[in-house]
């Protein structure tokens, strides 16, 4: 039995089906790549499995314990985290006291605030932004924003946590700098489903990874058969990646 | 057709650009590059006149503009495609294009430019009464282009062009900027994607720590070892 | 919101300043007394409007409904129960807080200007309900049973004082608190964050209207006679609303600071020009928007006292 299991989803706004009958599973211990163009049902994916908003049809199961018609809340007490593709930080808080927040409220839940911000100090060393901790959370840049998003989320102390492009906008050595970090967040016992655009992130974090388009599965697999796939190039990488890869 | 000129400038006590200079030839396609923190957005800002510089000038099409407001430059003929799309999410493809003509007077140029404009992306022409808001990125992008084309500017600036979006559909963009070119317009695409901005471009600017630090043609820049190493992750 | 060694300080001040007040009606003259007993309401409301203003960032435009429902909760009960005060003013307190509990949980749904526009609903809608029912005296009002002297509200206002900034103090430093302020922040991350926003807004309005509630019943009990139009005044609600942002909301003693202020100003106003209330209210308001939009607090916290400083908050905020 898979760690967090979704079988059939679909997902429909009015007459449109945003996600169409999508299944998958996410072993413990794994990273999932997941990856389609714009508008092909990634985040509405997130939203339905975290319980932002209910799936029209199909269900979602984590840790053999089905997520249908728990609140969005409570599926994060119970250990599902994610980040948000546009960063929401709490902007009139401190880094340390956004880190904080999770600690307080999530699976981890701590009910002590001075535990809590133990915690969180913790994480940001963890993740590399130890140095802001008390800095006003207004005033990061966009790289230290999304590290701290990260951050916000780890300190619930989830089992799955879902990455919304925390790479989008970094250049190839902060790329590198993020894919080791997903790979040490795995080592503390997270798996993880991480959605790119960044095909060279993508091809080195994923162990397996799997591609939407137009609300469908169009195909899962290891990164190199996916990444190879004739209907994923067509759909997807276009010839640039395609010319990219073969020069 | 742009030339920046020792330009300096930052907020308040930090400084960001130091004396950076680059030229935009008239019917050229010319990009700059850097990481987060370069200072891309900060020279953007100034050349736009959102922010006034420390020092140097901005000229365009042999106009001093230094210091002048957004409004005068836009009405110079200079048109940003923003950072981030920033459509009326509430309007119609149709209308997002239409505000982009906001400032013509000429009606039956604006009707050919938005014949032009669905002819680029003919997906747009399908999707002309729908809330710019509920198209996918990619779409919007091209929305946002067209909005800029709309307004007929002889500098065409475009802002983090690929952000966020699918591979296959900056292939889009990438071709549809190539023709946008070949009508002659003059284009600076400012880009965090090294590789896609030497795909648009045939002038490149690195710039670092508010520095040029690498300039020239971008088929030579694209074989430059620290460009390949530092942007393009070879 | 820092650690706890920064805390003692100010509550050893705190400490001062209410044995100071408690001992002030000693040197205070009559008319003092009556306007340290308005001043403690208004501060009380200011405080306990933070609490969902300030702290959890929904706006509520109806506070004074609480006001009133403590009012003539005590007041019913004073008069047609003949209870004690000891019994009728907590109940006024809990009507209030049970009130809030009932209508927030649909109105808390709403978000921004909406939440505003039905809590102001919720305010004339129970002065019209007031003003229709029989055991409330209705239109005619309720006669209270004559108290003994101004002290006893003066230390009943005080106590309440005390009791409402200690909760400020306690959210500030709390699980709970933070919890608000991230609903402030961004609730749709609060969610992710595991925080059930619901259970947390609704009873951070239920404890706003705790206060305010108390407030009314001691209200009541002081002016002797009241009627709908007098404890359901739209002018109470914007004043406390004021006061708190003007001190600063989201903070401890902002409100507070508010309250003295603008209350001390408006006084002297008043003994000048009658009818400039309404207007002094409103210029305050403009000001502040413009000027000094985290408020008092904020701007004494940066020492952001000079005209350069003002000029730069209002470009800021402009953009």
């Amino acid at each position: 039995m898979a760690l967090l299991e979704a079988r059939g989803v679909t997902k429909r706004f009015g007459g449109l089906a945003a996600v169409s009958d999508v299944s998958f599973d996410l072993r413990e211990g794994e990273i999932l790549g997941l990856i389609g163009p714009n508008g092909s049902g990634k985040t509405t994916l997130v939203n339905v499995v975290t319980g932002a908003l209910p799936a029209s049809a199909g269900d979602v199961s984590f840790a053999g314990r089905s997520l249908r018609g728990v609140p969005a809340w409570e599926i994060g007490r119970r250990g599902v985290s994610r980040t948000f593709q546009v960063v929401k930080p709490f902007r009139n808080l401190t880094v340390v006291d956004n880190v904080m927040v999770g600690a307080l409220f999530g699976a981890g839940g701590t009910r002590d605030v001075a535990g809590a911000r133990r915690q969180a100090e913790e994480i940001l060393d963890f993740v590399g932004l130890a140095h802001r901790a008390a800095a006003p959370a207004e005033g990061l840049n966009v790289p230290e924003r999304k590290r701290m998003e990260l951050a916000r989320a780890l300190a619930m102390r989830p089992r799955v946590l879902m990455l919304d492009e925390v790479m989008a906008g970094l250049n190839p050595t902060e790329i590198d700098a993020a894919v080791a970090l997903i790979k040490r967040v795995r080592e503390r016992g997270v798996s993880l489903i991480v959605i790119e655009h960044v095909m060279k992130a993508i091809r080195s974090v994923s162990d397996r990874i799997l591609v939407l388009y137009h609300g469908e599965k169009l195909t899962e697999g290891e990164p190199a058969a996916v990444l190879n796939d004739t209907q994923v190039i067509a759909a997807y990488l276009g010839r640039r990646y395609a010319e990219s890869v073969h020069a | 057709m742009l030339e920046v000129e020792r330009l300096s400038a930052g907020y308040g006590p930090v400084q960001i650009l130091r004396d950076v200079s680059l030229v935009v030839s008239d019917g050229d396609v010319v990009t700059l590059v850097g990481g987060n923190g370069s200072g891309k957005s900060t020279l953007l800002n100034t050349v736009c006149g959102i922010m006034r510089p420390l020092g140097g000038r901005v000229v365009l099409d042999g106009t001093d503009i230094t210091g002048w407001s957004s409004e005068a430059i836009v009405a110079r003929g200079m048109t940003q495609v923003p950072e981030g799309r920033r459509l009326f999410p509430n309007m119609t493809v149709r209308e997002n294009l239409l505000l982009g003509a906001y400032r013509r007077r000429d009606r039956g140029g604006i009707a050919r430019d938005q014949a032009w404009i669905y002819e680029l992306f003919p997906v747009l022409e399908d999707r002309q009464r729908q809330a710019a808001g509920s198209l996918s990125g990619g779409e919007q992008q091209m929305v946002a282009i067209g909005r800029g084309l709309m307004a007929r500017p002889r500098l065409l600036i475009l802002d983090e062009l690929s952000l966020g979006l699918a591979p296959i559909m900056v292939d889009t963009l990438v071709d549809a900027l190539a023709k946008v070119h070949h009508e002659g317009m003059t284009i600076f695409v400012v880009e965090q994607d090294v590789a896609t901005a030497f795909d648009i471009a045939r002038t490149g600017y690195v710039l670092e720590d508010g520095r040029v630090v690498l300039s020239g043609a971008t088929a030579e820049l694209r074989s430059n070892p620290h460009v390949k190493k530092a942007y393009l992750g070879i | 919101m820092t650690g706890a060694r920064r805390r003692l300080l100010p509550v050893a001040v705190a400490a001062a300043v209410v044995v100071a007040l408690g001992l002030a009606p000693g040197v205070l003259s009559p008319f003092l007394v009556q306007f340290a007993i308005n001043l403690f309401m208004l501060a009380v409301l200011a405080e306990s409007w933070n609490i969902i203003g300030g702290f959890t960032g929904y706006a509520s435009f109806g506070n004074v409904a609480f006001l009133g429902v403590g009012a003539y909760t005590t007041g019913i009960l004073l008069t047609k129960a003949a209870l004690p005060l000891a019994v009728a003013l907590p109940a006024g307190g809990l009507a209030a807080a049970l009130l809030a509990g009932l209508v927030g949980l649909p109105i808390l749904r709403l978000k921004g200007h909406y939440f505003a526009i039905a809590t102001l609903g919720v305010a004339e809608t129970m002065r019209e309900v007031v003003y229709n029912v029989e055991i409330t005296g209705a239109g005619t009002g309720l006669v209270m049973p004559i108290a003994r002297s101004p002290l006893l509200f003066f230390y009943l206002m005080l106590g309440i004082l005390v009791a409402v900034t200690a909760v400020n103090w306690w959210l500030a430093g709390s699980r709970f608190g933070y919890g608000l302020i991230a609903i402030r922040e961004d609730e749709d991350a609060a969610v992710a964050m595991g925080i059930p926003t619901a259970r947390y807004k609704t009873a951070a309005f239920a404890l706003s209207a705790l206060f305010a509630g108390l407030t009314g019943g001691v209200f009541a009990y002081w002016i002797t006679f009241i009627d709908p139009d007098a404890v359901f005044k739209v002018l109470v609600t914007i004043q406390m609303i004021i006061m708190a942002v003007f001190g600063g909301a989201g903070t401890i003693v902002g409100p507070l600071l508010g309250a003295l202020v603008l209350a001390s100003v408006s006084e002297l106003l008043s003994t000048q020009v009658v009818t400039l209330a309404e207007l002094f209210y409103g210029v305050i308001v403009i000001l502040v928007v413009l000027f000094m939009p985290k408020g008092l607090v904020d701007v004494i916290q940066r020492r952001a006292f000079s005209v350069r400083a003002m000029a730069t908050a209002l470009r800021e905020y402009r953009i």
